[in-house]
Parts: structure tokens; sequence; C-alpha cells
């Protein structure tokens, strides 16, 4: 049984060396500037041993290296998509996004206090803060309900009123983090300009061209749909700013 | 203000006529004025000796002046001036392939000026000669020599030209000469040909920016030009100008086209283009009005009298080939076309913080130095650096600008240490060699010691650091917790499930806690009810004991039952039942002040009886009466 353990131990040591060693090697060609070399390294990493958010902030860094700034930007936001909380690649999104004028217009301020407080822990933690809550809310309940000293059915009482509310909101705030990070609704184009047309095929008169949008912009997904024009090429439907939406090929965008 | 006065006394004559243009010194040459200048000078030698009394002062010369307006088959005269000395045994050797018809003729002129009171005279002596040449060309007036005082004065060769006479068209015959005024009559009309302004461009291709010299030119063969206006200006449409300042005058003749004019330079630019492509300058239009002579018949001679015409000259255009500077221009670059030099100077190298230092650039040189822009230096970014004060003192010289530009950088180190003031590289085009030239201009290394500190600073004002550059952040070096797979727990079943059982957990604690408290809530009910009972059977044990004079037992009876009937009813578990706090429970039970106080004398006595040798006030019979109707009393509250 020991040995068994042992082996086990070892050839999990052993992948983790390896899985490193390719990742680490990324690392020092990025060090030594063959950013090349590193993407080519990161990528197979992420092939062969699995990804996280630090390898794909760091292929992000190599794409911006070689000025594949759509790549990059792709890259950082699966970066962040992994863990919202990884702050060096949402400040090196952006820097990119403002060098090169891809911000996208401000929020409303509810809006975007409550991404910010999603993006402010994993999405296991908020499952896990609001188990605790929940938690929490129980025994206060059971404080108020079960116990027949008066104090304690103040305490439990009290504590319940405020706990209950928190719960509700962890929990929220838990699903839509979770959203988040498995939803394939982001997009990022990844050609030097693209062509958003009004219908699902590639606009044919100027009245179908609805907006031009630049490399490395983020587009939200909607509805997708198969063209019967373009050889079942797929066409999603974005939202662009506010309420407008428009059309997209399949081939001008990467999903995040 | 300055007292000016001059008296001027000269032999020639002054032009008649118009005030803008200046008609050069007559040339008189027939023999019939020849002699009036003699009789004149009669008078004139008197003159002559009497201020050469105050001492001849002057500089003493001998010059040959050439002849003006020569054309072949004209006369023309040579004269060999000699300035304030008297000389003797001129020898001026004849023109060669000119032959001499006249000569040498001397005339004396003397001038005197006072000048703020002082006096100041100079005389001349002239030898004329009367030439006349028959072919064009260019031909030299040899050297000449005279005595003055004993010594040998020479004169220097000089060279003038004879111009080849008007083309005549046999068919014309109203054509007018420059040279011979009397061809100028009223009965012939004055011709597009007959006075006209030019615009002389130097080249006829240019660069961009590449300096051209226009000059707007007036050929005429009237010369007696009474008013001169201009009615519509120059147009210089794509260029920068830069005006010329010329005194009009009307200039020796020039053969244009065959024929013979007198030529004023009206106005001269240099012209910088600013467009590619065929450039057009106008002359503008002007009107002139200028004078015929018209014969009169007088019997037997005739006199003429001038007639004023007036003519309107028309625009007269020029065009220009611009082609574009060479493409790609060099990295710094900056419209500067010609020929230049540059050269840095650096107030001091040993600088302190918050101590201004001056650091200027001279470009020295031709071409459009007046539209130079300012060098702009890579300074340190620790330096505050203000905007150049930029100077210019150009003139032009031939056809293009000379000067020097200056920029002075004025900048202020913010920090100590020792910096790099990078050497500048000015590039300008050369239109001659059509390519860019490049100039370097020093840099310095700049040594910054601590000075004192700036007010603002002092007022606690420190200034944030300021990013030079930024960049993304690096990237994440060591474990990088790869996985294949990204779980959430909150997809997990069991997270769900946790949740259900915790919620299961808290109900099944109420459920069980619920039933529990209704069980005791049973068995403290039966207690109260049945709390009547046991006291009866404690008041039957004790009423026995009375029958049988037992009165310690009694009391004890009496005792059990009150305490028992008040820790039932009143649900008092036993450890708290006390005296103390029986007063309270039965205030909360609703017990009036007057029961609670017989229940608890009742007790007092009771105990008072059981546990202390002194006998009660009250017979046991009375006690135990008393404890029935307190029991029923209590009973009653309800």
């Amino acid at each position: 049984m020991k040995r068994i353990i042992l082996s086990i131990l070892s050839i999990i040591s052993v992948l983790v060396a390896e899985s490193s060693s390719i990742a680490n090697q990324g690392d020092q060609a990025y060090n030594e500037g063959r950013f090349e070399e590193a993407i080519r390294l990161y990528q197979s990493s992420a092939q062969n041993e699995g990804t996280s958010s630090w390898l794909y902030y760091n292929l992000g860094n190599a794409y911006y290296r070689t000025d594949s700034i759509a790549k990059a930007i792709l890259n950082y936001e699966r970066a962040l998509k992994l863990d919202p909380t990884n702050d060096n690649a949402r400040v090196n999104l952006e820097f990119v996004n403002s060098r090169f004028n891809l911000s996208r217009p401000s929020e409303s301020a509810t809006t975007a206090f409550i991404s910010r407080l999603t993006n402010s822990m994993h999405p296991n933690t908020w499952a896990i803060t609001a188990l605790i809550m929940f938690t929490l809310t129980l025994i206060a309940a059971a404080c108020y309900f079960l116990l027949s000293k008066p104090l304690f059915r103040k305490i439990g009482f009290f504590s319940g009123l405020v706990l209950l509310p928190l719960t509700i909101a962890s929990i929220a705030l838990a699903l839509n983090a979770h959203s988040r990070a498995t939803s394939n609704n982001g997009a990022i184009v990844t050609i030097p300009s693209a062509q958003l047309s009004t219908v699902p095929s590639r606009p044919l008169t100027p009245s179908q061209q609805a907006f031009t949008v630049p490399e490395g912009y983020r587009l939200e997904i909607v509805d997708s749909i198969a063209s019967t024009i373009d050889n079942g090429l797929i066409w999603y439907e974005v939202k662009v700013e506010d309420d407008s939406r428009a059309w997209v090929s399949s081939a001008d965008v990467e999903i995040i | 203000m300055k007292k000016n006065r001059g008296s001027s006394l000269e032999e020639s004559s002054t032009n008649p006529g118009n005030i803008t243009l200046r008609a050069p010194a007559k040339v008189i040459d027939s023999p019939l004025q020849l002699n009036d200048i003699f009789m004149r000078l009669k008078y004139l030698y008197f003159i002559f000796f009497l201020f050469s009394l105050f001492g001849a002062n002057a500089q003493v010369s001998f010059n040959i002046i050439p002849p003006r307006d020569v054309v072949a088959g004209q006369q023309f005269r040579v004269v060999y001036r000699l300035s304030n000395a008297q000389g003797s045994s001129l020898n001026a050797p004849t023109v060669p392939g000119c032959t001499l018809r006249f000569g040498p003729s001397t005339s004396t002129s003397m001038s005197t000026q006072i000048i703020n009171g002082q006096t100041s005279t100079s005389s001349s002596i002239d030898y004329s000669y009367v030439y006349i040449a028959d072919k064009e060309g260019e031909y030299t007036i040899p050297t000449a020599t005279i005595n003055v005082d004993g010594k040998t004065l020479t004169a220097d060769a000089k060279k003038f030209r004879v111009l080849p006479p008007d083309k005549t068209n046999p068919n014309d015959r109203s054509q007018v000469s420059a040279t011979d005024r009397n061809s100028q009559t009223v009965d012939r009309p004055i011709g597009k040909d007959d006075i006209f302004v030019r615009v002389i461009l130097n080249k006829s291709s240019a660069f961009e920016n590449e300096a051209i010299e226009c000059t707007l030119k007036l050929y005429t063969k009237y010369e007696a030009i009474s008013s001169f206006n201009a009615t519509s200006t120059p147009t210089y449409e794509g260029f920068l100008v830069e005006d010329v300042p010329v005194q009009a005058e009307l200039n020796a003749l020039e053969n244009y086209n065959g024929q013979n004019y007198r030529t004023a330079v009206l106005r001269r630019y240099i012209l910088y283009p600013q467009k590619t492509g065929s450039l057009t300058v106008t002359s503008g239009s002007y009107d002139i009005v200028v004078q015929q002579l018209e014969r009169i018949n007088q019997g037997y001679f005739y006199y003429t009298r001038p007639i004023e015409k007036q003519v309107r000259l028309s625009e007269y255009t020029a065009k220009v080939n611009v082609k574009p500077l060479p493409s790609p221009a060099p990295a710094g670059f900056d419209g500067a076309v010609g020929k230049f030099t540059i050269s840095s100077q650096l107030s001091s190298t040993e600088l302190k913080t918050n101590e201004a230092a001056i650091l200027t650039y001279t470009i020295d040189g031709t071409g459009n130095i007046k539209f130079l822009k300012d060098p702009n230096p890579t300074l340190p970014t620790e330096f505050e650096l203000y905007n150049p004060s930029h100077d210019v003192t150009a003139k032009v010289a031939g056809a293009n600008m000379t000067g020097r530009m200056t920029s002075e950088f004025t900048f202020v180190p913010q920090y100590p240490g020792t910096f790099e003031i990078p050497s500048y590289d000015f590039v300008y085009f050369n239109p001659s060699t059509a390519a860019y030239e490049t100039v370097k201009a020093d840099g310095f290394t700049v040594n910054v010691a601590k000075g004192a500190s700036s007010p603002s600073q002092n007022a606690g004002e420190t200034p944030g650091l300021k990013a030079n550059n930024t960049d993304i952040r690096h990237i994440h070096q060591g474990e990088k917790n790869l996985s294949k797979q990204h779980s959430y727990i909150i997809e997990s079943p069991i997270y769900w499930i946790t949740f259900a059982v915790l919620t299961l957990i808290l109900i099944t604690l109420a459920i069980i806690l619920s039933h529990h408290n209704k069980k005791r809530a049973d068995v403290d009910r039966m207690r109260v009810t049945k709390a009547n009972k046991v006291a009866r059977r404690h008041l039957r044990v004790a009423e026995k004991q009375i029958s049988s004079n037992n009165t310690e037992a009694f009391y004890e009876a009496l005792l059990k039952a009150l305490w028992g009937y008040l820790g039932d009813k009143l649900n008092i578990p036993a450890s708290e039942l006390v005296r103390g706090n029986i007063a309270e429970k039965l205030t909360e039970y609703g017990a009036s002040e007057g029961l609670i106080s017989e229940t608890l004398s009742l007790i007092d006595d009771c105990e008072m009886a059981r546990y202390t040798p002194n006998a009660p006030e009250l017979a046991p019979k009375q006690l135990y009466n008393k404890a029935t109707d307190v029991i029923n009393q209590l009973e009653a509250v309800k």
C-alpha cells in the first residue's frame, strides 16, 4: 500500500516538474526576448499540461510583445475569465485597451459596482462564502427559533436579519461569478477591422453595413446562426454599445 | 533739430520730368553743347581757385569713366577724370576697335559742401574723347596715366559693352528708338514693344522651398516718363515672398528681342514656392504717362514741345515648375532648403537644480532661413524645458537669403546628477546637389549639483513621480497552477446538497426540540393540575397529626403541603424554592399583595413552629384552616 502511494506521488511530481518546465521554458524565452518561441512554448504547455490564468496572462504578454494586439487582448481576457482576481492581467488589458483606444464606454455606476464586486473574488471563493453565509444564517435562525432564553433569541433574530440579505447577495454573486466564468459570450475581433452587418451575411450594399470595429474590440454575443449564403458559416449576433445589435462573421472574431 | 545745410555746385544738369525715375547724367555728345561747356568754364575757374584756397585736403584720384548706352554706329564719350588735383601730360591710348572722332576736350567741375559748418571742397577735371564703334561687342579702355606734381597716377582699364542697333523692320516706319529722342514723336503710336513690364525669374524649375529670384523690370524706349501708377499689384500665389528693397531708376540700355530699351528694376523678390506644380507670377498692370515730342513749325525753324500720352501696360506672367522634394524625407527633416551649418552652445555644463540654463542652437546659411522651424532637441526628461526664443537675422545676398537663426532653449534641471544632452542632427535639402544633407550640432554632458529648492517645493508641494514610459506588467514566473479542467464548486451537486442538508438539520433540530418542549409542557401542566391534589393529601396527613397530637409531624406535613403546592403551582424546581423568591413568583403568578403576605406569614409561622421551641401564636387547628384557606385562594387566582 505504502509503495503504491509513493509511486503515485512520484508520478505526480514528475508531471508537475514537466509541466512547469515547458511553461518555465516559455518564461525563459520571454525573458530573453524570444517572444515567438515563448508563444509556441506557452501554447504547447496549454495543450499538454493544461491552462491557468497565469499561463494565459504570460501568453498575452508574449503576443503583445510581437504586436499581435488582438491575440494579446484575447489571452488577457481568458486569464481574467479563469481568475477575475488576476490584477496583472486586468492592468495589462486596460493598458493595451487604452493604448489602442479600445476602451469601451463606461458602464453605469451600479453595473460597475456589481461587476467589481463579482470580480473581487474567484467564483469558488464566492461559492464558499455563500455557503458560510447560509450556514451562519441557519445558526441565527436556530438561535431564534429553538432557544428559549430571550437574549439568545434576540441575538439570533437581529443577526439573522443582517445575515439573510447577505446570504442572498452572496449566492447571487456566486451565481453571477460562475456565469461570467463559464459564459462564452465574449468575442474579440481578430482582423484589422471587422465590418459588422445588419444581416447575418456579408454586407452587400452600403445600407447593410452597421459598424466598423477595430482589431481587439470586445463584442458580446447574443445569438448565433449558420448562414445559408456563406457555406454555412456561423454568424454571431452581437451587442454593440447599449442596445445596438449587429451581426459578425465567426471568421472575424475569436471567442474568449 | 540738426542743421543740415548743403549747397552744391555741379556742372551736370538734373534730369527734367519725373520724380520716381531718375535718369543718369545725360551724355552730351554734340560739339555744339561742348562749346557751351567751355563758355561756362570761364566762370567756374574763378570759383575753383577761390575754394582751392581752403586747402584741397580731399582724396586725389584718377579714373576712367566708361561710357553707358553705347550703340554701334553712334558716338560715345570716354572720360578720364582726375579728382582734386591738377595734372599734366595725360597718356590715354586710344580704345582698340573704335574710331576716335574728337578729343581730348577738358571740363572742370567743382563742388563745395558745407555740412554743419564744415566746409569740404572737391574738384575734378574731365578729359573727354569722343569715339564711334562700328560693331557690337565688348571693348576695353586701356590703362591711362597722368602726371600730378611729378608723380604718375594710373587709371585702371575699364570695359564697356556696345549694343547692336535696333533691328529695323523696313515695313514699319513708325519704329521708335530709345537712343533717338527725335524719333519719339506724337504721330507714332506707342506700341506694345515700346514699353512693357517683364517678370524675370532666375530659374524655370525649382524645388519646393528653393529660393527663386523674381525681378519686375520696366522696359521702355521712352525715357521721359511723367507718371507711373500700378493699377493692380503683382500676384505670387503659392509662394512665400521676401521683398528686396530696390530703388527704381532708369538703367543703362539693354538689348531685348533685338531692340534697345532703357530699363528700370521696379521690384525684386525672393520667392519660396510652397506648392508643387506649375506656379505663376504676374507683374500686375500699370498706367504710365510718357512724353512724346510734337514738332511745331514756326516758319524758318522748328521747335518741339512734349505731349503727354497715357499707356496702359498689360499684365505679364511668368511660370515656374516647382518639383517636390525627393521622398522619403529623412527623419529630422523639417523643411529647410538651402545650405546650412549648425552649432550649439550651452551656458554652462556645471549646473544646479532649479537654476535656469540656456542651450542655444545657431543655424547659419543660405536658403529659407527666415522660415526655418526651431530645432527640437531631445533633452533629458529631468529637465523642465521652456519654449525656445527664436531670432532670425537675414539679408538678401544674390538670388537668395543669407543669415543666421538662433533658437534659445531655456531649461531648468529638476534633479541632480550627470545628464547627456545628445548631439542634434539638422537635416536640410540642398537644391544644388538635389540631396538631403545632415549637419551635426555637438551634444553636451551636464553635471547638475543640488541647488536651492524652489519655492513651490518649500510650500510642501512635492511633485509626484512622473513616468517617462509605461509598459505592460511583466510575466508571472514560477508556478502557474496549470490544470486541464477548471471546475467550479457551484457546479457540483454536493454544494447544493450541503445547503439542503444544512436546512434539513435545522428543521430536524426544530422538530426534535419542539417535540421535547411539548412533552415538558405536558409534565408542567400535570404538575399544576396535580398541585391541589398533592397539597390536599399532605393536608390530610397533617389533619391526622392534629388528632394524634404529634405537632412536629403536623408542622412538617403542613410545610410539605405548602412548599409542594407552591413549587408545583408556580413551576419552580425544588432547588430554587426558597422564601426569598416566593413573593416574586407569586406576583408573576398574579396573586394579590394581601394573599402574598398571608402566604408568607403562614410559611413563617409554620417554620417558626417547626424549627424553634417557641410556640406559635395560632393553634395547629387554626394553622391548618389558614393553610387550607390560602391554598384555596391561590387556587382561585386564575
